[in-house]
Parts: structure tokens; C-alpha cells; sequence
């Protein structure tokens, strides 16, 4: 659909910042915004990956050492507030890609519909890697048989994850300006 | 969000510039250029302040992990756990974000010689993430008090760099 516009993106560029994602009239900037979120979605899981990582050596250090410098650290890795950040910006991935499922390009559809089928797929790992890292911290403390066998399980899941932000990039990638 | 065109002529001071968006359903949206800058310097801002938190967990695993090797943690989970800690490519991503975050705050200056940003540069320049790592090295060595004396350390610098991060976000987060 022809965009009653009389100037193009190109007017702009020297006002804006280098990195700034600037579409061509004739692109559709869903896409970018997407990506947007899934960048910051990839660095929180991070976040969120390391507090729980401490939460399951925390505690096997109870009762051995400093209990009150453990305590210091486990508050300081917010792992509540890193996993409310991961859902909400889940939440709005979701939204992206809804956006980009209305969107009149074909192209980017297939690739809002791609984004959202992941997103599930993420929001579902982490909910089972929340589950595992319990079991994995519980499994440890009591010597329990299966403990090696549950931390490899975490470790795969959390592989999953990051897997996963990679793929969502590689779908995004082709709706990004070339300049 | 979608396509971007323009609705005032580029003759008009650049922060007067209108710019207009189109989302999927046809909608039309007008936004003043101000705004469009704003939201790509929050976005800098929301990525630095992640990418920093990803960072410092890592360095915090690592305390922990020194400190379950020395009080004798079986070393099956510790060495499974080892990979989370300072990882290079969180701390490239973070370097990365961080001079990206400088960077939209100093054009943001250069342009329209603007010296709100300027302090925050500062403050900004001020965040070291190796010696944010090195400040833990202690820590890992450390039991009973002098664990916590190393943590309460490693905590005064990574404190004071939360600190900056959350005053710029106050200064450049888009209503």
C-alpha cells in the first residue's frame, strides 16, 4: 500500500543517532522493535540464570561458611524481581509479535508468527529450569541419587534457552535496514 | 509500530521534526522527532542496565563458587556450575551496551549542545567492569568474616554503579 509520505527516512538519518533502526518508507519496523525485546529478554535470562545458579550453591554453603555473606549475596541477585522482569518482557514480545502477525507483509507474518511460537517455547523452559533449579538445590543438599542426572537436565534447559534467542534473532535479522 | 515517514519539511529545526508512523492495522501515529530520540536513549538504557545485571550475577556465582570450593562443595557441581561465572561475552555485551548507552547521551550533546548529559557521562565513564570483577577476586579465597568483608567491598563498587545506572535511566526514560 502506497504511504502518502513526501519525505523519506533518509531526510532524518543525520539528525539521529548511528545506531538508531530507521526503516525505508517501504519497511515496517515491527520487526526492530521485536528484536528490541528480545535483546533485553536475553540479557535478564542472564541475570535470572546466574541468581538461580547461586540460589543452588548458596545451598550447599549453609552451615559451612559465612552464612551472613551468603545471605548478602542471594538478596543481591534479585532472583524474584529477574524472573517478574523475564515475564513481563515476555509479555511484551508476545505483543511484537502479534503486531507483526497483522502486519500487510507477508514476510513478516511468517516471522511475527515464528517469534511468537518461540516465545512460548521460551516462557515453557523457564518455567521447567524454575523447577529443576529446585529440585537441582534440593537434590544436592540431601545427597539424593539422581542429583547429577537433574543438574545436567538444568543445564540442558538453560542451553535451550539461550538456543533459542539465537534462533529469534536469525528470524528477525532479514527486516533489518541495510545501511 | 511501523513504517516511518515524514510529515514536516527537514527545513525545520530537527526536534521539531514530525515524524509519523504507521502500525499493521493502518492506524496513523505522529510523534516529534524529541520523542523518537528519547525512546532509542531509553532503549540504550534498558540494554546497559540489563546486560550489567547479567554481568554482576556471573561475578557473584563466582564469589559463591570460591567459596564452596573452600569449605569443600562437591567439586561435580561446582566445576558444572563453573561456565556461569565471569563469562567474556557477558562482559563484551555489557562493554558493548555501556559504550553504546555513551554514545547516544554524547551525540544526543553534540548535537544540540545540550549539557543535561554531560554529568552523566561523567558517571558513566566512571563504571569499570574489570575492576568491578577484580573487586571479587578477594572474595573467592575467603571464608567465615572475611568472606563478608570481601563481599561487603566487591558490594560498595557494584552499589555505586547501580546507583549511576538507575540516575540516568531517571534522565532519559521516555514518558
Amino acid at each position: 500500500m502506497p504511504i502518502p509520505g513526501r519525505f523519506t527516512s533518509s531526510v532524518a538519518r543525520p539528525y539521529l543517532p548511528r545506531r538508531f533502526p530507521l526503516p525505508r518508507q517501504d519497511q515496517d519496523w515491527s520487526p526492530m522493535m521485536a528484536a528490541s525485546k528480545v535483546a533485553r529478554l536475553s540479557r535478564t535470562w542472564n541475570a535470572l540464570e546466574g541468581a538461580m545458579a547461586l540460589h543452588i550453591i548458596a545451598e550447599q554453603l549453609r552451615g559451612r561458611t559465612g552464612d551472613a555473606a551468603v545471605r548478602d549475596l542471594l538478596e543481591k541477585a534479585d532472583l524474584e524481581r529477574n524472573q517478574q522482569d523475564v515475564n513481563d518482557l515476555l509479555d511484551e514480545l508476545e505483543g511484537r509479535a502479534a503486531e507483526m502477525q497483522r502486519s500487510d507483509n507477508r514476510a513478516i507474518q511468517d516471522a511475527g508468527r515464528l517469534i511468537a511460537e518461540k516465545a512460548g517455547e521460551v516462557r515453557r523452559t523457564i518455567g521447567s529450569v524454575r523447577q529443576l533449579y529446585q529440585q537441582v538445590a534440593a537434590a544436592w543438599r540431601s545427597g539424593a541419587g539422581n542429583r547429577q542426572e537433574l543438574l545436567d537436565n538444568y543445564l540442558a534447559e538453560c542451553g535451550r534457552v539461550e538456543s533459542t534467542w539465537r534462533a529469534m534473532f536469525g528470524d528477525l535479522r532479514p527486516f533489518f535496514p541495510s545501511d | 509500530m511501523s513504517r516511518i515517514i515524514f510529515v514536516t519539511p527537514p527545513a525545520f529545526p530537527p526536534t521539531g521534526l514530525l515524524l509519523r508512523f504507521r502500525d499493521p492495522t493502518g492506524r496513523y501515529m505522529t510523534r516529534s522527532m524529541d520523542k523518537v530520540l528519547r525512546i532509542s536513549r531509553a532503549s540504550a538504557w534498558h540494554k546497559f542496565k540489563r546486560s550489567y545485571a547479567a554481568y554482576r550475577s556471573s561475578i557473584m556465582v563466582r564469589i559463591a563458587i570460591g567459596a564452596a570450593t573452600r569449605a569443600g562443595v562437591s567439586r561435580d557441581l561446582t566445576d558444572a556450575l563453573r561456565p556461569m561465572v565471569p563469562r567474556s561475552d557477558l562482559r563484551t555485551r555489557a562493554q558493548t551496551d555501556l559504550e553504546e548507552l555513551q554514545g547516544e547521551l554524547g551525540e544526543w550533546m553534540d548535537r544540540h549542545g545540550n549539557g543535561e548529559y554531560r554529568e552523566l557521562i561523567t558517571a558513566l565513564n566512571e563504571i569499570d567492569l574489570t575492576a568491578l570483577a577484580s573487586d571479587g577476586e578477594p572474595a573467592e579465597g575467603a571464608q567465615g568474616r572475611e568472606l563478608t568483608t570481601a563481599i561487603d567491598t566487591w558490594s560498595d563498587r557494584d552499589s555505586r554503579y547501580r546507583e549511576i545506572i538507575t540516575r540516568v535511566g531517571a534522565a532519559v526514560s521516555a514518558e
